[in-house]
């Protein structure tokens, strides 16, 4: 531990200069106020804004009057805070404290015969503009997404939630990155109870470093070993506001797009942000869309499997006799056939994923020709398991959150390998293992199948039907603890 | 004891599926057997004993408010006797799991998988079980109130579809039976369901609003007599007495004969999963209830390993009966006067030595102000 | 904590394996051959039995893309001295296990009939592999030629039978769906007796090879609908012919449409009834009972062969003799089977489950069913009388034939 006040200035400066081992963006500029004061402005150039150091402090500095006052005035430090043209200033005298605000971009200055440093903030970081979010595009609605930067990812919620009851906690986390995560809920809405637990759980999170909101949400989420997730992710400022204005909240990591919020239900996964810009029939009708499609996802080819291999009289007559043409010389049991299919296709999505963009072409005329029509001409798989694993991958695509495309995959995979073991009976014990796990999960205290079970007939508004807009008077009931109607 | 909450509509439906749930598949058929064209009045005068049952076992229930019939053994008749009754209660809880799971394996394997061996059956589905059992009471009535209308809604629709069946002529000969011998035979419908439900005072300390349970109880008891005397008449009227007093599972060839134009037939493994769904609700509770009773008699505070360990226990006793037949005759011979003690007997028995108690205090209330 | 990760390890590996297990029941669409006929006859004098299965082929059958037209069914042949015999001996035959789920119609021989087919339903609802809500037919032709036997157009013999039933019913009004055999075991226990539907092989020999599908002519070798067999209980005790099923079937109250061709003026005239309404009841009319049957329906005129216009009054004829035709005949057709002591619609069952002092009277003097009377009332009027309101005259007598 150093300080300032114990040693000489200079000694101090170099101190610090060889706590970070002289790396090449640390500037050490010395000025001169008068010929027997000198005074050292540190900072990293590669955090701060250079213009502004030069043209405004530096200029600042090496103005006539200002050195004349210095010289006369027994206080320097006093004066420089008060007339150097910069909102945040602080005062420092711990050695500690200055290295970690160098590293955040804020310029340190030491005036030699004083007994205290000054921090200022000009720190600018690389940062991404504000761009359309990439992974949940809408047709109708605002068209802007979140950024890396925590401070306009804050403006951009700002921007649309002007209100003097929202919250913002702070929190460093990450010994070793110093993350900024923050917390943010409406006070007047949020559950106290709610906003409690996320305090809580943020400042139980024990973690060397955050690089992503996906660390934070694996210490607060609710259940590690679950295919569901308890915590809404969104790079949506809009989303993020809407839900802030139910009375959940939200986290923002510095350093990710993604904002977290929660207490979340099951079928929250199936509203889009569209369904809000639209009128309320047609987004009514897209969320049965969507349920529709969740259920073909994970059932379509664990059914298929079940009937052709232990209930084929549950297929009408000619499409019986139909499939059977189809599976004569398919060498394959249906099981390993499907199994192949669907891996074969996971393996393609990752592909095409990571794959660099020019190559993507390659991707897709080795997909839809080899898998597609080549495997079926050459009698490998039966042109049925190609249309029930397009029907699968299709139906997974319509999930509005990424996330919840992956739980599908999973449940997926499981009930078919179920499927292959007992038929429907084996499916079905996989259907009720999913309702009960789904029964029994709780986002931040709230039943994770609410408001279906417990029912809460009032929130059937926004469930399987979106109600127009001015019927929408009440607050859900689960946070509804602080505040009934919405206006 | 877990701090759980469920709420009387949650009761309600926990107390109806427990009711209606399996009794609806397997009692339609030997009604009818028995009773011929007027089995659909049985339903209708045991669901009235089935409602003074439930008098009587809130009338106990009442005198112990919070406490599960286990706790209540104890209190009433002291750690030596009480706990005795108490485990016979815990024995019956886990032999009607075993019969239950029983049911759900002969179902599957006469009608949809008969090579598979029966024990498979068992354990998969008491896995299922047991995993809800370990999560709790609230997880339980929760999966049931998201089953239940999933339930419904595919037995209304059974029952439209089958509707094209219905012929009036079935029901010649009405009103010929003769009402004693009639009682006499199907006392057993007394016992299964009505008289099992005594289970669900297992549950008596978990809902929200004590006085409340009477009424749902109550109600859960009337729909059930309306809905199983509906289902006779319903398969009366469709399938005719000739017939379902041949079937094992006469609401199950229902469906197996019904179509939807000549696109859609054989319909039979979907409606075997709804009775799936079905057992899995009286399954969990009757489980729940075994699980939760050990807990409570031995303090054990864990309920994982020991609904775990019970797996064994269960599928081992469900083997019990080599077939269906020994299945149905114990239900029809003995099933009543089995039920009669741990549903009559005990529960009147403990009224009578609470009111001693009762008695005792105040003469000693008295007798201290003299 | 290590100790329980190993446990469920343990655990999971015995239950995974306990799972394999449900592959027992497993079948590969390939393995199966897809039933869609049956044909069972049974020897009376040796007891043999006799089971032809038609197997679907079905390649020949899905969509074709060319290699012309192959068969589309196969018909296997077995015999036994009993029902299990029969199974052993049909995996002798198979090289696919029997996929029985399927089965469109049935077909049983007059003389296996006339036998009682007591075994063979019993053995039918025992199954569960097997649906009691298929048709079953009887044949008067040699069974192995019926069964071996193409069809044209409708290529899979069984859904061909089936087809039958389905424009019987619907267009002419001589059968209703309730002919399966759940229909059939419901009365097995009853003294009401069923009817069912006869087919015989049309032409002299059947056609048991595929170029019959490249011959334009298609009556020959055939399956015809031909008539209705009465069974009480589960045996064949005779035959309704063609022109009295319809009375059958509108005075059990089943019909969905009812065809009349009455001759008015000396000329014919074709009336048709969609879905009418029959409504049946047992009354005691001075201590006899009495069967009221009532037949309301609105007519519609499909054929209309008059040189007269067609008046207010025509139609009021027409309506008139159709009440008249109507009732002569479905009465004739009742008496003929009550002098055949033909039980057709349930009035024995019918006449013992009544209560009441009168019919205990009634039950006392020792009146039998077969003392019922027929009370039949129409009503009719027609709504529907087609694109033309008068006929064309042409120049010919109007003699209806040609």
């Amino acid at each position: 531990m150093l300080f300032i006040d114990e040693i000489d200035p200079k000694t101090f400066v170099n101190q610090i200069v060889s706590t970070f081992q002289n790396p090449p963006d640390l500037v050490n500029h010395i000025f001169v106020i008068s010929p027997n004061l000198h005074g050292h402005c540190v900072f990293i150039e590669t955090l701060v804004d250079k213009h502004k150091i030069e043209h405004e402090l530096l200029h600042f500095l090496s103005e006539e009057s200002i050195n004349n006052e210095l010289q006369s005035s027994p206080d320097i430090i006093d004066i420089l805070q008060t007339r150097i043209p910069l909102s945040s200033i602080t005062e420092t005298t711990d050695l500690n404290h200055c290295v970690q605000k160098l590293l955040d971009g804020w310029c340190l200055l030491v005036i030699e015969c004083t007994k205290q440093a000054l921090l200022l903030d000009i720190s600018k970081t690389p940062h991404r503009n504000v761009s359309e979010p990439l992974m949940e595009s809408t047709v109708h609605g605002p068209q802007e997404g979140f950024t890396e930067s925590i401070e306009i990812n804050l403006a951009l919620l700002r921007k649309r939630v002007k209100n003097i009851h929202l919250r913002i906690e702070q929190f460093i986390i990450g010994t070793e990155t110093e993350t900024k995560v923050r917390i943010l809920y409406l006070e007047h809405l949020a559950p106290t109870d709610v906003v409690d637990e996320f305090r809580k759980r943020i400042r139980s999170i024990q973690i060397d470093s955050i690089l992503d909101s996906a660390y934070v949400e694996e210490w607060i989420q609710d259940r590690t070993i679950s295919p569901f997730s308890t915590l809404l992710k969104t790079e949506r400022p809009d989303v993020l506001a809407s839900h802030l204005l139910e009375g959940r909240v939200g986290v923002l990591v510095d350093g990710t797009p993604d904002a977290l919020m929660g207490p979340v239900t099951f079928f929250q996964f199936f509203s889009a942000p569209d369904d809000y810009y639209q009128r309320a029939h047609i987004a009514t009708l897209l969320r049965w869309l969507r349920i529709l499609s969740f259920i073909l996802a994970i059932l379509v080819p664990s059914l298929y499997i079940a009937v052709l291999t232990y209930h084929q009289e549950l297929l009408p007559h000619s499409l019986l006799i139909n499939l059977s043409a189809q599976r004569e010389g398919v060498p394959f049991p249906t099981l390993l056939e499907a199994i192949i299919m669907m891996i074969t296709f996971e393996v393609l999505r990752e592909a095409g994923l990571r794959m660099p963009r020019i190559a993507g072409q390659a991707i897709s005329i080795v997909g839809a020709l080899v898998l597609g029509e080549a495997a079926v001409v050459a009698g490998l798989v039966a042109a049925a398991m190609v249309i029930v694993v397009s029907i699968t991958a299709i139906s997974n695509f319509v999930a509005p959150s990424y996330k919840f495309g992956i739980t599908q995959r999973i449940l997926q995979f499981s009930y078919m390998a179920l499927a292959g073991f007992m038929g429907l009976f084996g499916v079905l014990c996989g259907v009720l293992f999913t309702v009960v796990h789904l029964a029994s999960i709780k986002s931040f205290g709230v039943p994770y199948l609410s408001p279906l079970a417990p029912s809460k007939f009032r929130d059937w508004k926004d469930v399987f039907v979106r109600v127009p807009r001015p019927w929408m008077n009440t607050y859900p009931q689960v946070t509804r603890k602080k505040r009934r109607r919405r206006i | 004891m877990e701090t759980a909450r469920i709420s009387t509509w949650q009761f309600f439906i926990l107390a109806l599926g427990y009711l209606l749930g399996t009794s609806f598949f397997f009692r339609i058929g030997g009604l009818i057997s028995i009773a011929k064209q007027d089995a659909w009045m049985i339903p209708l005068w045991s669901g009235i004993a089935g409602v003074l049952l439930v008098l009587i076992w809130i009338k106990l229930a009442n005198y112990y408010p919070g406490n599960t019939i286990i706790q209540i053994c104890i209190q009433v008749a002291g750690k030596g006797f009480g706990g005795f009754i108490a485990l016979l209660y815990i024995g019956y809880f886990v032999h009607l799991s075993a019969l239950i799971t029983r049911n759900l394996g002969d179902f599957m394997k006469i009608n949809l998988m008969p090579r598979t061996p029966i024990v498979v059956f068992h354990v998969m589905f008491l896995l299922v079980i047991c995993y809800a059992v370990t999560k709790g009471v609230e997880t339980i009535s929760r999966s049931t109130e998201f089953l239940f209308p999933l339930v419904t809604v595919t037995f209304l629709l059974i029952f439209f579809i089958a509707l094209s069946e219905w012929n009036w002529d079935r029901f010649q000969g009405m009103f010929h039976m003769n009402i004693w011998t009639t009682m006499k035979e199907t006392r057993s419908l007394i016992g299964f369901p009505f008289m099992e439900a005594f289970v669900l005072m297992m549950l008596f300390p978990y809902v929200k609003s004590k006085n409340r349970i009477k009424v749902s109880f109550i109600l859960a008891n009337v729909v059930t007599a309306l809905l199983l005397s509906l289902g006779v008449f319903f398969t009366i009227g469709v399938l005719g007495v000739t017939r379902a007093s041949h079937e094992t599972y006469s609401l199950f060839v229902i469906v197996q004969e019904m179509h939807i134009g000549t696109f859609f037939e054989h319909l039979e493994s979907t409606i075997a999963l709804i009775l799936l769904i079905v057992i899995f609700i009286k399954l969990s509770i009757s489980y729940y209830c075994a699980v939760s009773g050990l807990c409570q008699l031995f303090q054990v505070n864990n309920r994982s390993w020991l609904s775990i360990s019970l797996i064994l226990l269960v599928s081992g006793l469900s083997l019990g009966f080599d077939n269906i037949l020994e299945n149905i005759v114990f239900n029809r011979e003995y099933y009543f006067e089995y039920m009669l003690l741990f549903a009559v007997i005990f529960p009147l028995l403990f009224l009578f030595l609470t009111w001693m108690k009762k008695g005792k205090e105040k003469r000693k209330v008295v007798g201290s102000q003299a | 904590m290590k100790e329980l990760k190993k446990g469920i390890m343990i655990m999971m590996t015995g239950i995974l394996l306990c799972c394999t297990t449900g592959c027992w029941d497993k079948n590969e669409l390939n393995e199966l051959a897809i039933g869609e006929l049956v044909g069972a006859d049974r020897d009376p004098d040796t007891g043999k039995q006799t089971v032809y299965y038609q197997i679907v082929n079905p390649e020949a059958v899905a969509a074709q893309k060319g290699g012309g037209i192959k068969a589309p069914v196969y018909t296997y042949c077995v015999q036994a001295d009993s029902t299990s015999e029969l199974g052993t001996k049909t995996a002798n035959l198979l090289p696919r296990k029997l996929f029985s789920d399927h089965y469109q119609s049935e077909i049983v021989t007059e003389r296996y009939a006339k036998q009682g087919l007591n075994s063979l339903l019993n053995f039918f609802e025992k199954q569960h592999n097997r649906r009691s809500n298929l048709y079953l037919f009887v044949t008067d032709s040699p069974l192995s030629e019926v069964m071996m036997t193409y069809l044209p157009l409708e290529r899979l013999p069984g859904r061909s039978l089936r087809s039958i039933i389905e424009i019987q019913s619907k267009l002419t009004g001589r059968l209703s769906r309730r002919v399966r055999i759940k229909d059939l075991v419901e009365n097995m226990e009853s003294s009401r007796l069923t009817v069912m539907p006869m087919i015989s092989l049309s032409g002299s020999s059947p056609s048991p090879t595929t170029d019959r599908y490249e011959k334009i002519e298609a009556n020959q070798g055939n399956l015809i609908f031909s008539g209705g067999a009465v069974f009480k209980n589960d045996r064949m005790i005779g035959k309704l012919p063609l022109n009295q099923m319809n009375y059958y079937f509108i005075l059990k109250g089943e019909s969905e449409v009812f065809m009349e061709s009455l001759t008015i003026n000396n000329r014919t005239v074709d009336v048709q009834a969609i879905k009418p309404k029959v409504r049946r009841r047992l009354d005691l009319i001075s201590g006899e009972p009495v069967w009221k049957v009532d037949i309301s329906t609105k007519l519609s005129l499909v054929n209309n062969e008059q040189k007269n216009e067609l008046t207010l009054e025509n139609l009021k004829m027409i309506e008139e003799k159709f009440k008249q035709q109507v009732f002569q005949k479905a009465t004739e057709f009742y008496q003929e089977s009550i002098s055949k002591e033909w039980d057709l619609f349930g009035l024995e069952e019918k006449i013992k489950y009544q209560n009441g002092k009168e019919w205990d009277d009634m039950k006392k003097r020792g009146i039998a069913w077969d003392k019922t009377k027929l009370q039949l009332s129409i009503k009719s009027e027609i709504t529907d009388i087609g694109q033309t309101i008068n006929p064309y005259v042409g120049d010919n007598d109007g003699n209806s034939s040609n």
